[in-house]
């Protein structure tokens, strides 16, 4: 249990809460007393709502029954947000003040969340560095392209984060930084009024820092909307009592074997003694292969993502080429370039994969990988995707767990996934490795 | 490789001039890459239709 209100998970202050041991007042004010103390060193905040939060905090302690009832959340900037600034980092939005808001963070509200502010992106969620700092190790990179939503969370601003993922932005960062970060399947949460990327892959995704934290979250977020033509309508479980059972036993999981020899030494050791320490548990391990080759299902999530990039940027960077990062203009021109047939083709390949993919998913409770093939690089980079592609290209559920420390200080992490639309499933092995794995510590700040 | 990597360049040249073309040579030939391998992966001519996130 936290000793003081900034430190306590999103499920321990919906608590309190409820059972008035914290108002919703005095935890937004222990939030921003903890953003002023720093937000400077990890500079985590496009907007800090701080008028707005505290406007709101008071409304929210009268409402009954909301699951999320004075819990502050941060919210990446390109989900849009009524009133408040959403820039997507691109200097052309820097005082765009949108009139409505995304889905996901009216769900959010409805569930009583109060909203701090806007976590920096890198822009438009691709991958140019943010100015975000690790608070691991300012000098490494927080991951991207939820990079402050990560490192807000991990630096004890906001419990909880929204973030995006269309290669691996929600849990490589959640990586880096030593934080839960969860993605949902593809269709299972609305992404109604966020930015695009690439419509095949973008999934709204979250950074906490317990397993009970992405399932309150997810319990809030799930469900069909019908705004948005990529949710999807298959019924919602019970994400909280799905975490709550007890399991019958521990789980089978499934070390994918290519992923662990395109990981780097010591982050290949660390995953794999911590697949020994699972199994010490009691878990049963199997060594599986990819059915499809690694480096060409990365390629065809690579053909996808660029060609649909240069689709939504099409309009937008003929009129402000000039407000484009390098990075992302390079990544619209190429994919500008890039034949139909080869999308296509691309996508065919996805089918396969997808097909080809269902039955190794079914021989286990859940595959165990390590995130990123690497602990948080420098700044110049937001990190390694290929490990968290790949899932978020069959759409499949996916959190990241922190597994404690490297011998330089830095986070390690380990990535499990599990069946579409099974995230119940997904939530009762997470918390059962995060009961083996133990507490994550708080970096030095 | 070489195939895909040239004609994206012809095609760069064509759609951003050549100053621009040049700065965007590293880039082009991963993309070189990708579309290398994607095209080197046979495909069912009956089954394999596009994915459309299988729900």
């Amino acid at each position: 249990m936290a000793t003081e209100l900034w430190e306590a998970t999103a499920s321990e202050l919906a608590r309190m809460v409820r059972t008035k041991q914290a108002s919703p007042l005095e935890i937004v004010q222990a939030l921003l007393a903890r953003i002023d103390a720093v937000e400077e060193r990890v500079q985590a905040w496009e907007t800090i709502d701080r008028d707005g939060a505290l406007k709101t905090a008071p409304d929210v302690r009268s409402a009954v029954d909301l699951p999320m009832r004075g819990v502050p959340v941060g919210i990446k900037d390109i989900y849009l947000t009524g009133g408040l600034r959403t820039t997507a980092s691109f200097p052309p939005f820097a005082s765009f003040v949108p009139d409505h808001e995304a889905e996901a963070v009216m769900r959010l509200r409805r569930a009583g969340c109060i909203v701090l502010g806007k976590a920096v992106t890198t822009q438009f969620a691709l991958a140019d560095p943010p100015r975000t700092r690790n608070p691991w190790n300012p000098e490494r990179t927080p991951g991207g392209s939820s990079s402050g939503s990560a490192a807000a969370v991990a630096a004890r601003m906001t419990p909880l984060a929204l973030g995006s993922q269309t290669k691996g932005s929600v849990l490589r960062p959640a990586a880096y930084c030593g934080v839960v970060g969860f993605k949902p399947t593809f269709g299972r949460v609305s992404r109604r009024n966020v930015f695009p990327l690439a419509w095949s892959f973008d999934t709204v995704g979250w950074l906490c820092r317990s397993v009970e934290d992405g399932a309150l979250a997810l319990s809030v977020l799930a469900g069909h909307d019908p705004a948005d033509p990529s949710s999807s309508g298959r019924p919602v479980d019970d994400y909280l009592a799905a975490y709550e059972a007890p399991r019958a036993k521990p789980p089978k999981l499934g070390l994918v074997t290519d992923f662990f020899e395109r990981a780097q030494p010591g982050v290949r050791e660390h995953v794999r003694t911590t697949a020994r320490r699972f199994e010490s548990a009691g878990a049963e391990l199997v060594e599986l292969k990819l059915p499809l080759d690694f480096d060409m299902v990365s390629a065809a999530h690579d053909v996808i993502m660029h060609s649909e990039t240069a689709a939504v940027h099409r309009q937008l960077f003929q009129r402000e080429k000039d407000g484009y990062a390098p990075n992302l203009r390079a990544t619209i021109e190429t994919g500008a370039l890039i034949p139909a047939v080869s999308y296509v083709q691309a996508q065919r390949i996805r089918r396969r994969f997808r097909n080809a993919m269902a039955p190794v998913l079914a021989q286990v409770d859940a595959l165990l990988t390590p995130t990123a093939s690497n602990v948080a690089p420098s700044r110049e980079t937001t990190g390694d995707t290929r490990f968290q592609a790949l899932w978020t290209q069959l759409g499949l559920p996916a959190i990241s767990l922190p597994s404690g420390l490297n011998e330089e200080g830095l986070p390690n992490a380990v990535q499990l996934a599990g069946r579409p639309f099974e995230e119940s499933a997904l939530l009762s092995v997470a918390r059962w490795a995060e009961d083996v794995l133990g507490p994550m510590p708080a970096p030095p700040l | 490789m070489a195939g895909f990597e040239e004609s994206l360049r012809q095609a760069a040249i064509a759609a951003y001039g050549e100053a621009r073309a040049a700065e965007l040579k590293g880039k082009l030939a991963e993309v070189g890459r990708w579309l290398e391998l994607v095209d080197g992966e046979p495909l069912d001519l009956l089954d394999e239709e596009p994915d459309t996130n299988g729900d």
